[in-house]
């Protein structure tokens, strides 16, 4: 069953004040970090807590820190990745609007750690409110001495600034993100060089989901042992879900990893709705392998049973749908999606979201043919790991997961 | 039309420049500041932006038509957008999409604005509010666990001209 650990404000969501954080031990953390935790000390202590990047890609987040080059010049940038798109996932905004003080004081303890002294926090456009919550958070913080110059009085400067996306999924990527803050098109950049090393204006860079980043207060305080003995060892800690589709409560829960999945759908999801069967879940977000009802019973969620089933957990998106859905259908609205989305820089991603999303419609239309499904699956072959960024392996996840799983659904379609 | 920021949006132009070390980043910030008051871009908001900036008006251009929340055309008095991505559409949101669409007039288009000029409808994608699906914007407020009969019902009450009250930030219209 779900319960609110590292994000108790999520529970209450009448929270967010500065008073209130403040009320329950908000920034104590940070003056525990400022007080006598150097900066590779805390980097070391995230790296012991096995926090893994909860924006989809789950890397290890003290190992991403300890990519910044040890010595250089320039000045290093952090930059918080709240661009929430992956169709399904809406737990950072609930981070941003319930939690807005765990996400600054997170990022204040990365700002010490990796040596950054201006961090930016890339929002998505939509998110208006939302970004009027964390705005007026940062002016609370800033109020109190806890941002800006000589942050508690412990001679450490570091100021957050808000910027806002504007409508564009392909900048939820960390180098599209960085080309979009710099102003430019969202055109995701060839690695290496890593944004570690050449980031935000050229400069080094370290680039962390909201929860990633709101996850390291709790961590700091409890410390390491305690974030691990949370999950399962090789996926320590809690993640939120963010449930949707056609369960009686869907919204966000945060679970220790290694939770079944039909305990989250069926305990604090409150099962399907009334007279339904499952028939399919999409465990990370619309981008990752879908899995029938009956692969689905055996799931639990954490990084390694995900990959088991064939699976990844992605951000933590559970699309849950029951027999009502058409697979076709389902394929065809997440083609449509990725062919809208693909910023179209590299033809095999441009050219290939395109037609498969030209292909689904013709399928759905009742004008496909036999011989277009085994095309779908060929397109898939020339997308996946032939693009600079992610996206188009994305777009073809739930084609290949789709066509192959409910191939018999397909069939009937060009009978 | 001419277009150029006023005294108070020269304020805020400068506060925003400020955040950053390098002016082009405030491109995007730009852009939303002059699109909140004429609600659109027009090619004279490009030519403001791109003077202020002094940066290459193809360069704004070019930014300009890679983000989907820009309009590049006048939109009507209140524009709508409905998700149209997995969860909202199989929980109605694909049938609010349709009412809209007969509602309004478009025939067979995706989107469009009504013969009154009243409405524009945009179909967007997935806009990371799927718990409480189908969801649509109004002039970018999130109006959450919709039903055909609520889309009816607030679209006759902003016909009639009443103005949407904004939920209480934090509250996000749930």
């Amino acid at each position: 069953m779900a319960e609110f650990i590292c994000f108790p404000a999520l529970q209450s969501k009448t929270r967010a004040s500065l008073d209130h954080y403040l009320e329950d031990g908000g920034y104590r953390s940070l003056k525990q970090a400022l007080d006598g935790i150097a900066p590779a000390d805390l980097t070391a202590l995230v790296k012991a807590s096995g926090l893994r990047g909860r924006g989809g890609a789950g890397f290890p987040t003290g190992m991403k820190w300890s990519f910044l080059p040890k010595q250089q010049e320039l000045p290093v940038y952090l930059v918080c990745n709240a661009d929430e798109g992956e169709p399904g996932t809406f737990k950072d905004r609930d981070i941003l609007r319930y939690a807005p003080h765990q996400l600054i004081e997170g990022m204040l303890l990365a700002c010490h750690a990796i040596g950054a002294r201006v961090g930016y926090i890339y929002i998505r456009g939509e998110f208006q409110e939302e970004a009027a919550c964390v705005e007026r958070a940062l002016a609370e913080a800033r109020g109190a001495g806890l941002l800006g110059k000589d942050i508690l009085g412990k001679g450490f400067n570091a100021d957050l600034h808000v910027h806002m996306g504007a409508g564009a999924y392909v900048c939820g990527e960390e180098t599209a993100l960085l080309n979009s803050l710099e102003g430019r098109r969202g055109l995701p950049r060839t690695k290496p060089p890593f944004p570690a090393v050449v980031g935000l204006y050229g400069c080094p860079t370290i680039i962390n989901n909201v929860e990633t980043l709101a996850a390291i207060p709790p961590i700091v305080a409890n410390g390491p042992e305690w974030y691990v003995g949370l999950g399962t060892p090789k996926s320590p800690g809690t993640k939120l879900f963010s449930v949707s589709g056609h369960v009686k409560r869907p919204g966000v829960y945060e679970c220790r990893m290694g939770t079944p999945l039909m305990d989250l759908i069926n305990g604090d999801c409150g099962g399907m709705r009334e007279g339904r069967q499952l028939k399919v879940v999409i465990p990370g977000g619309s981008s990752v392998p879908m899995l029938t009802a009956q692969e689905a019973a055996t799931l639990s969620l954490d990084y390694e049973s995900c990959m088991e089933h064939g699976t990844m957990l992605g951000s933590g998106a559970v699309i849950v749908l029951d027999d009502t859905v058409s697979i076709p259908h389902l394929v065809q609205n997440l083609g449509h999606f990725y062919a809208h989305e693909s910023c179209g820089q590299c033809t095999p991603c441009r050219e290939g979201t395109q037609w498969m999303h030209r292909i689904l419609d013709r399928l759905v239309g009742g004008r496909g043919k036999a011989s277009d499904l085994d095309l779908l699956l060929d397109i898939c072959k020339h997308v996946s790991f032939r693009t600079i960024c992610a996206l188009g392996d994305a777009a073809t996840g739930p084609v290949k997961s789709g066509v192959t799983k409910f191939r018999s659904e397909f069939e009937a379609l060009v009978r | 039309m001419a277009f150029s920021f006023t005294a108070d949006e020269g304020q805020e132009v400068e506060r925003i420049r400020a955040r950053y070390p390098d002016a082009m980043s405030a491109t995007i910030p730009l852009l939303h500041l002059a699109q909140r008051r004429m609600r659109w871009i027009s090619p004279e908001v490009v030519d403001e932006v791109a003077r202020v900036l002094e940066l290459p008006r193809v360069h704004v251009a070019d930014v300009v038509s890679f983000y989907t929340m820009f309009q590049r055309q006048p939109v009507g008095r209140h524009l709508i957008s409905v998700c149209r991505t997995l969860s909202c559409h199989v929980l109605g949101g694909r049938e609010i999409i349709d009412y809209l669409r007969q509602r309004l007039g478009l025939g067979d288009a995706h989107s469009g604005t009504d013969a009154a000029g009243t409405f524009t409808l945009e179909q967007v994608e997935c806009l990371a509010a799927c718990g409480s699906a189908p969801v649509l914007l109004v002039d970018g407020v999130y109006h959450e666990n919709m039903s055909l009969e609520k889309v009816k019902a607030l679209l006759d009450s902003l016909e009639k001209g009443a103005s949407l009250s904004r939920p209480a930030p934090g509250e996000g219209g749930n």
